[in-house]
């Protein structure tokens, strides 16, 4: 009984503790109101592979969170490789298919290392550059194609959504990207970044560089946010210069919902996995809800989407308020009383 | 090993530094002392590398280095541990003490089992009781300059500096400290001290370098010396020991404040003190000894752990700074940038601005109030400004500190708070500062002004408290009143010490 407090208690200290509550109700919400049918092997399909792209991005977003950043140019990116992959090989004849690929997850990787530099090296606010850089990618974007057009190879997109033995491919491909946050977390440079979300000031007495810090962390997010374009082209199975903006603040209020802390230094890509993942469930549950579980006990109930909509944004905002809360409360920072407030004397 | 020859440095008008100079040999231990704005944080800052020097020579080894960075100052084995603390809230103890350098596996992963261990042998080494995983948020502020100190010694450094590190320390962590210290001095680290506790520097340190207003004006054998001759280096005065402190219980009849007992965490302990009405009171003692958070804990803007204020009569409890204000309690803040004037706004604005808050969320102001007020303002005190429209930035520093003290004239508190108002100001403006606060004395005012500068407290003050480690160590009145005094009090000299 000792150990199992003791474990509990610990858990309730790690940032996806909230994450975790959060949506393990949703899934069993979920499962009320969509019966065993929630289990099947199609519809758990459909569920991750639209959702795989939100995870992915959200999980970008939460490495430039953690390191006290705000990313606002992911959304946009994201539609970058879109774009470029789907479009280059039919405007430009000599690009193969793969290269056409290759080429636009670098630009992702590029995006992110520019935006590092921008706020690391000239210390333009984040909210800024990265917000200005949103318009310089959605330009190129309208660019290439203005509307949604373009077509992916079936056998690609066929890989995407397809299953093994009963497990969908896109939960392969979340478990690797976690997998690889499980490695990475273990070097020195991402415990780094997550001192600089922490205390810039201090993180740089202590000699860590900060400008390859916040670099560091706007590429490892670009890194992602071109795997999430690519993910985003396969469930697209085209291209669309469109949607793809709304994802942004999709991802930072995920990676709320997830426990990150938007003041910095504390979170992991796992929160934000979390959080995305809470976000599509809670969408797919009101639909349920307002299609199948009411009209079974209220005969000829029927509402407009939109307020689907209504109720699932305030499930959300509810979720990130109480997530928000229960982070800042475990994590308030140190009342140094010793600590004198007049720090630049001489 | 290390050497430093002629380093200036200057922080706009004002001189930090001035021809210091300071060396040291392989493994000894050295204490770097100085009375306030002597220039010893800015030596420790220049060798850390967050300050850059003007101009001088850093040598190590004999060979001239350049430290620009905090990175080039750890590549050239030098750590710091600092006052404040470097030490990053989010992330646990162990976390904190490897930050920036930790012990690579195979892969260039963290190799958590190894950090560990290393970790835990030096936390244990220097007997900091805590877990590796406990976060900063959870430690008493003695354990968190341990921690701060494990920090820099395990860079395994060549030149150790301590700024103050032993200020929150108890008795006995200073001792398991001072032994980790002698052990690493006999295996050839070179070790800085920073201290305001004269007393310990005569069992840890050789030789004490002295700084006085930028200057390193003396180095001596500690062995040859004793601490009366060290104070006459930091201050040019010989401290002469208060033996009878002066009568507290004094039974003012208008006594407007009455502090009874106050205590903030361990920066404020047991400050009792009665001032009345048309006082003009000093608080002085060196930097950081609790001064300041004693006015602004007064002013609402630090909430008390205990004890009680009475103004006017009257038990106050203040929620904010606002509240206080609203009570008759005015504040100036000697960082004019950050704590009291609005750099964008008119000189107009400036004055006007503790007024504005007077009044009702949604009165009107007109342009024409303002500039009517403002300028009776300018008129009454003889503030030289250009136009009342210009921008508060137009003027000098001492200038600007002349317009925020009309803005509280404009509202006439009954108290008014000030810390350190005359920093970085020259002297005539200085000077008229102190004839404002004369005036307003007289008419009735009650002053309450933590300095920096002796010679401005010895001046314009009645009654001078002097703070030494968060408590008052004693009071100053009448003919107590000389700089002699003053400085033995500031060093938290006791007729024991003198003894010795």
């Amino acid at each position: 009984m000792m150990e199992k407090t003791k474990w509990f208690d610990r858990f309730k200290r790690q940032p996806e503790y909230m994450g975790v509550i959060l949506l393990t109700a949703v899934i069993i919400l979920n499962i009320i109101t969509q019966g065993s049918s929630f289990f099947k092997t199609s519809s758990l399909q459909t569920l991750l592979s639209t959702n795989t792209p939100l995870i992915i991005l959200t999980m970008a977003q939460c490495i430039v969170l953690i390191s006290g950043n705000i990313d606002i140019s992911t959304g946009i990116t994201m539609t970058l490789v879109n774009v470029f992959a789907v479009m280059m090989p039919t405007k430009v004849s000599w690009m193969p298919v793969w290269a056409a690929y290759v080429i636009a997850y670098c630009l992702a990787v590029l995006v992110g290392f520019t935006n590092g530099v921008l706020v690391g090296y000239f210390r333009i606010p984040p909210m800024l550059a990265t917000y200005g850089m949103s318009f310089i990618v959605s330009g190129t974007c309208l660019l290439i194609s203005d509307r949604p057009q373009g077509k992916v190879a079936k056998e690609l997109w066929k890989i995407y959504k397809g299953n093994f033995h009963g497990v969908p491919n896109s939960l392969f491909l979340v478990i690797a990207l976690i997998l690889t946050w499980l490695v990475i977390r273990k070097f020195s440079g991402v415990k780094e970044i997550y001192a600089l979300g922490g205390d810039e000031k201090n993180t740089y007495l202590t000699g860590v560089s900060t400008i390859r810090t916040t670099i560091r962390a706007y590429t490892i997010s670009g890194i992602f946010v071109g795997i999430g374009g690519i993910a985003w082209t396969l469930m697209l199975a085209s291209s669309n210069p469109l949607t793809g903006e709304a994802k942004t603040l999709q991802s930072i209020a995920a990676a709320l919902l997830g426990g990150t802390l938007i003041s910095g230094g504390w979170g992991t890509m796992i929160c934000g996995a979390l959080g995305a993942l809470f976000f599509g469930l809670v969408t797919n549950t009101t639909t349920y809800m307002f299609i199948k579980f009411i009209p079974k006990f209220v005969p000829g109930f029927s509402v407009s989407t939109y307020y689907q909509d209504f109720v699932a944004q305030i499930i959300i905002l509810l979720g990130i308020t109480l997530s928000v809360f229960v982070s800042n409360r475990t994590r308030k920072l140190v009342k140094r009383a010793v600590r004198i407030k007049r720090e630049d004397e001489l | 090993m290390l050497e430093l020859l002629n380093i200036k440095k200057k922080f706009g008008a004002v001189t930090a530094l001035d021809r210091a100079s300071f060396a040291m040999e392989k493994g000894e231990i050295v204490a770097l002392l100085g009375a306030n704005g002597s220039g010893k944080s800015t030596l420790v800052k220049i060798l850390g590398g967050t300050v850059k020097k003007d101009a001088g020579t850093i040598k190590i080894d004999q060979k001239p280095v350049e430290i620009r960075s905090s990175a080039e100052s750890r590549n050239l084995k030098i750590a710091v541990a600092y006052q404040e603390l470097s030490l990053i809230p989010k992330m646990t103890v162990y976390e904190n003490v490897m930050m920036g350098h930790f012990i690579k596996g195979k892969f260039g992963q963290v190799d958590e089992r190894k950090n560990r261990s290393f970790v835990a042998s030096l936390l244990e080494k220097c007997g900091a009781d805590c877990g590796l995983d406990e976060y900063p948020k959870d430690l008493p502020s003695s354990t968190l300059s341990i921690i701060e100190i494990v920090k820099a010694v395990s860079w395994d450094p060549d030149i150790l500096l301590l700024d103050e590190v032993t200020a929150a320390l108890h008795h006995n962590e200073v001792e398991i400290l001072f032994s980790n210290l002698r052990a690493l001095s006999e295996k050839g680290v070179s070790i800085v001290m920073v201290t305001h506790r004269l007393g310990e520097i005569f069992n840890i340190a050789s030789r004490a370098v002295i700084l006085r207003n930028g200057e390193s004006v003396a180095d001596v054998d500690l062995k040859k010396t004793d601490i009366n001759k060290i104070v006459y280096y930091m201050t040019g005065k010989i401290p002469e020991i208060v033996e009878n402190p002066s009568d507290e219980k004094r039974s003012g009849e208008d006594a407007v404040l009455i502090v009874d007992n106050l205590t903030i965490g361990e920066s404020v302990r047991n400050v009792s003190m009665r001032v009345n009405r048309g006082e003009i009171i000093g608080l002085g003692g060196l930097e950081g000894q609790g001064q300041s958070q004693f006015l602004r804990s007064i002013y609402g803007a630090i909430p008390l752990e205990s004890g009680s204020i009475t103004i006017a009569g009257r038990k106050v409890d203040y929620k904010s700074s606002a509240d206080a204000v609203k009570d008759g309690i005015g504040f100036i803040s000697g960082n004019r940038n950050r704590e009291s004037i609005f750099n964008l706004r008119t000189i107009g604005e400036n004055i006007f601005s503790a007024k504005m808050s007077m009044g009702r969320d949604f009165s009107p102001i007109s342009n024409r109030m303002i500039i009517q007020q403002a300028n009776q303002i300018v008129q009454e005190y003889d503030i030289k400004i250009g136009q009342i429209n210009d921008p508060i930035t137009s003027l000098s520093g001492g200038n600007q500190q002349k317009v925020v003290f009309g803005r509280w004239i404009l509202v006439s508190p009954a108290i008014l708070l000030l810390d350190d108002p005359t920093k970085g100001v020259d002297v005539s403006s200085r000077r008229e500062l102190h004839n404002f606060l004369r005036k307003a004395a007289d008419q009735g005012m009650t002053v309450l002004i933590v300095s920096s500068d002796n010679d401005e407290l010895l001046e314009i003050a009645n009654r001078i408290y002097v703070f030494y480690e968060g408590g008052i160590h004693c009071m100053l009145c009448g003919t107590d009143c000389t700089e002699e005094k003053l400085v033995s009090a500031m060093m938290g000299m006791t007729v024991k010490d003198s003894a010795k």
